[in-house]
């Protein structure tokens, strides 16, 4: 009994000692971090809350950064909900061939977030790139993507859009579980499609709707890979995002102190919205089973 | 329990096997960062000093330059450093700020002839009295201009400030609004604004000695109202032209407008110009230029450092051996040979004489070194490269190029934020 109970832990012990070392250990160890002037070389000196002080209080790069980094989720998320549901709808229809259609789509996830595929955004939208070829050819004038703050931004967030294939197939799934029954009723009633989608549709799949939006809201702050090979954050730091900073702060100025207190204020910010999310859940997400009407 | 008895006797064996195996030669590590061309010929290098010297081995850790600074810090801030390594110039003030980060160089003088080394150079590299990093070469920015653009336009290459102004009208009308007679790319802006300043005050931006900031308010709004000039007057193109291109990732030479002739020339590092050379193919060319001067200038301003240095560790338990390995590579004829110029033209003496007298240095190259050698240039603090220097350089060069802040915000901001970086940094 004794000995199987040994082994039992023998058996977890992989994970229990990757969590403790690889999550636990730098969870705890970034947070004293973040009161500390650490540069790697001389040993941490702890200054109390004075990297937190000096973030609130006078580091413009701080602000700049966290107004791009919530404009950012602010367009990618939203934005990306609608495109996965709009195209899973489309996907959901009994198309000849459908199965390749579903597969196609959903390759840009499996590809997007790539450095290559970075790389090649970097070619396509530079100014004598294939994009502003196309604008060229139907009569429109080029656009500076990277030159222009706000279309450098919106670039980057095309790059994340284009990834919708995780939470599209998502989607499709719950969309599959809407019994047809429930649309045969809508119909005889005289419901429009579009009734029938807001009305049947939507309500049916909220909670995966609110699953996709956290997990999205999640990544979404923690973007990284596009803009740093992209543009590196720049122009005038428009897509600067507080990943960058973090980096930046701890890889480059091996200001590992101040890089943890970013790190915790991100974390922080991530945390407090996922818990509004659930907060108000009980109000938009119904369940199966739900007495409400 | 039986595994655990059979996992500890497997680990103990692990433990028993090195224990034997580190009782054979001496063993040195050796790390630097580069490309192909240096890794191989310094691999060579290495194994003839072990063909001269049997008794000691060399562990070769070779990189590329991009991660390099970060593999170096974990390793020092671990203690597991090598024991000879290649360390950027503005990276000793980060590991060696009381000038005890590294071996003291100065004690291995009768395996290390340093009297081959200028006595100013091997200035850069000591901290506190303590010579913490060898030189191991020269560079230098110099005015570098393809010739096929100018051609075009019915013009010679620029010798001073003023042709090179008046070129840019030219360029315009008889070329079209894509064309340019200077690019600038990343920092160069800002090093266009040092140029000037430097040749109308004579002093560097840092004051090497104090490592304070030694010009003026009025002295940097006058480098920057001639920088708002270039690019007003389309000498330059400006930070969006420059982002719009493929983000500001792109280097010169990866650049389509460079490759295509649209750029006349540029300002750079004397040792990268194979570099910005070579995509330029047979029909164009690069020609490194006397450095341009300003009426009236009190220096020729150049801006000149080491490049990169080599350093002791410390924690070396063999940090003679080490020092035996490096005074091979710099100055034993053999070595030289071996290596040409693929850290630069060496600083060391009879390696650079032994390049350039048997024509191991390409002509151009050997050119513009002799620009950069000969010039006035008033010494760099080590602080002037420093990481966040080059960021708020950057920063505030790119806001006043997209006219977010005018000139004399850009002086508040560079003198200022630029001071309070040099008091943390130097504290």
């Amino acid at each position: 009994m004794y000995e199987n109970r040994l082994l039992g832990f023998a058996y977890v012990s992989p994970f229990v000692v990757g969590l403790l070392v690889f999550t636990a250990f730098p969870f705890v160890g970034s947070f004293l971090l973040s009161f500390t002037d650490y540069n790697l070389i001389d040993p941490p000196a702890w200054i109390g809350a004075e990297n937190y002080a000096f973030m609130f209080e006078r580091d413009r790069v701080f602000w700049k950064s966290l107004s791009v980094t919530l404009l950012y989720v602010g367009m990618t998320v939203p934005l990306k909900l609608a495109f996965a549901l709009y195209i899973a709808q489309i996907l959901n229809f009994r198309l000849r061939g459908i199965n390749l259609f579903r597969t196609a789509y959903y390759v840009p996830s499996i590809l997007g977030g790539s450095v290559a595929v970075a790389v090649l955004w970097r070619y396509m939208f530079a100014d004598y790139g294939v994009v502003n070829l196309i604008l060229g050819a139907v009569g429109l004038d080029p656009v500076p993507w990277f030159g222009h703050p706000g279309w450098a931004l919106f670039t980057i967030t095309l790059l994340r859009l284009w990834q919708f294939g995780s939470a599209m197939v998502i989607f499709l799934a719950a969309l599959q579980n809407v019994p047809s029954s429930l649309y045969e009723a809508a119909m005889i009633d005289g419901a429009t499609k579009w009734q029938a989608f807001t009305r049947i549709t939507v309500p049916l799949i909220t909670p995966v709707i609110f699953f996709n939006f956290v997990m999205q809201l999640v990544q979404a702050f923690q973007e990284f890979n596009g803009p740093y090979i992209i543009t590196g954050g720049g122009p005038l730091k428009a897509t600067y995002l507080l990943p960058l900073y973090i980096y930046d702060s701890a890889f480059r100025d091996f200001d590992m102190g101040y890089g943890s207190a970013l790190a915790w204020v991100l974390f922080a910010i991530i945390m407090v919205l996922t818990l509004i999310a659930f907060a108000t859940s009980r109000y938009w997400v119904f369940y199966a089973g739900d007495k409400r009407v | 329990m039986r595994y655990l008895s059979v996992l500890a006797s497997a680990l103990a064996g692990g433990l028993f096997a090195t224990a034997v195996a580190a009782a054979d030669p001496i063993e040195i590590r050796m790390s630097w960062w580069g490309g192909d061309a240096r890794h191989k010929q310094t691999l060579e290098a290495i194994r003839a000093f072990e063909a001269k010297n049997p008794g000691i081995k060399v562990k070769a850790e070779y990189t590329g330059w991009q991660g390099h600074l970060e593999r170096i810090t974990t390793q020092i801030a671990g203690g597991t450093e090598p024991d000879l390594m290649q360390i950027n110039w503005p990276w000793l003030p980060l590991f060696s700020k009381r000038g005890d980060g590294f071996a003291d160089l100065a004690q291995f003088k009768d395996v290390l002839d340093l009297g081959q080394f200028d006595k100013a150079l091997l200035q850069t590299g000591t901290i506190k009295g303590k010579l913490n990093g060898l030189p191991v070469s020269i560079t230098g920015r110099v005015y570098m201009f393809n010739p096929v653009p100018y051609q075009k336009a019915g013009l010679e290459i620029p010798k001073t400030w003023d042709e090179l102004i008046s070129a840019g009208a030219v360029f315009k009308t008889k070329l079209g609004p894509e064309y340019y007679p200077l690019d600038t790319t990343d920092l160069n802006p800002w090093y266009a604004v040092v140029h000037y300043v430097t040749q109308m005050t004579g002093k560097s931006f840092i004051d090497p000695e104090s490592d304070e900031i030694a010009w003026t308010k009025d002295e940097l709004i006058k480098g920057l109202e001639f920088y708002v000039m270039l690019e007003d007057k389309g000498i330059i193109p400006n930070y969006q032209k420059t982002s719009a291109e493929g983000g500001n990732r792109l280097e010169l030479h990866q650049k389509k407008a460079w490759i295509e002739g649209r750029l006349g020339g540029s300002y750079e590092w004397d040792s990268v110009w194979q570099k910005f050379r070579d995509p330029l193919g047979q029909n164009q060319d690069l020609i490194p230029v006397k450095t341009l001067m300003l009426k009236g200038a009190k220096s020729e301003g150049l801006l000149r450092k080491p490049t990169m240095m080599f350093s002791i560790s410390r924690n070396s338990k063999h940090k003679k051996e080490a020092a035996l390995l490096l005074n091979y590579l710099m100055n034993d004829p053999e070595a030289i040979k071996i290596l040409g110029d693929s850290r630069g033209i060496p600083a060391s003496k009879v390696a650079a004489d032994l390049l350039i007298n048997q024509g191991l240095v390409t002509k151009q190259v050997a050119f513009a070194h002799d620009i950069v050698m000969k010039g006035g240039a008033p010494q760099l603090s080590t602080f002037f490269e420093h990481p966040k220097m080059q960021e708020l350089y950057r920063s505030t060069m790119e806001q006043l190029s997209y006219r977010k802040i005018t000139i004399k915000q850009a002086a508040d901001i560079l003198i200022d934020e630029g001071g309070d970086i040099l008091a943390k940094a130097t504290r």
